[in-house]
């Protein structure tokens, strides 16, 4: 399924977004819940029974949120989010979270950068926040490289298996966001057809 | 070095490490083995490697990836990959 979203296909070259719903329930909770995930976002440290109790809870942290599926396979291998949104001010922060044997495959990636696609150029969106623990930082350091620029730091901030993390906050304005003039983003972003 | 060569192939692996070291945007150490390891030997995270599929697809020439969800672990690795994408785009 390519699902489009306010005229948006919300497709990359291997991944597609889709938008939450109940059946996605089950392969998100493995997702979430499965070492090392459960100890990182979207969980803050709560465990749910079952499936059925994760759904309301991910409802409550956002409206905006997609799963993300492998195109050739349809499998459900992350989520991407939408949190604390601003209105007024035009801003909103962005949760992602990638089945653990994936998160060095890079391919699964593409999904962050159509979901950041996506809020600038459908929802109008003037500036994204991603708030990202150390320990990720070091899996993904090099968005700073790219566009993302540091905001700010919350010193021991999240408590991650017995010990306390910093946590970075990353922003990304729109003005820095061109897949025009970015051949990557450009290749990554249009897909034939 | 030559073990890796295939036939038909474009650009040899000295010529593809040269290639990935230009285009990314890590900044890659100045010797480069084809079994370094992406993450622990040249430093590079997630998003490198995503960068590092693209920099690949863009080489061998293709708009259109192949239907391949690679997993690269090491720079050989990421050859043979640039290699399929080549075998792909001719087949």
């Amino acid at each position: 399924v390519n699902e489009r979203v306010m005229g948006m296909p919300l497709t990359g070259r291997r991944v597609t977004l889709e938008r939450l719903r109940g059946r996605h329930l089950a392969a998100l909770y493995r997702l979430t819940h499965a070492e090392p995930t459960i100890h990182e976002w979207p969980l803050y440290g709560r465990h749910f029974a079952s499936p059925d109790q994760l759904g309301p809870y991910l409802e409550t942290l956002s409206h905006l949120q997609f799963v993300i599926r492998q195109r050739d396979t349809g499998e459900v291998i992350g989520l991407v989010q939408g949190l604390d949104e601003d209105l007024r001010s035009k801003t909103i922060g962005i949760g992602v979270v990638l089945a653990p044997e994936l998160w060095r495959s890079g391919w699964p990636l593409e999904a962050l950068l159509v979901f950041v696609d996506y809020l600038f150029r459908a929802r109008g969106f003037r500036k994204l926040y991603f708030h990202m623990l150390a320990s990720t930082l070091d899996r993904v350091g090099s968005v700073t490289s790219w566009w993302l620029t540091p905001e700010c730091v919350y010193r021991r901030h999240v408590l991650v298996q017995d010990r306390y993390e910093d946590v970075h906050i990353l922003g990304l304005h729109r003005r820095d966001w061109d897949p025009h003039n970015h051949p990557l983003l450009r290749q990554l972003l249009s897909p034939p057809g | 070095v030559t073990r890796l060569l295939v036939k038909g192939a474009t650009v040899t692996i000295d010529d593809f490490v040269d290639h990935v070291a230009r285009e990314m945007s890590a900044e890659l150490p100045a010797v480069i083995v084809p079994d370094a390891l992406l993450a622990d030997d040249l430093g590079l995270d997630s998003i490198h490697v995503l960068e590092l599929i693209l920099v690949i697809e863009s080489l061998a020439g293709g708009d259109d990836p192949p239907g391949e969800y690679p997993t690269l672990v090491t720079l050989a690795d990421a050859y043979g990959y640039y290699i399929r994408c080549l075998s792909d785009r001719v087949g």
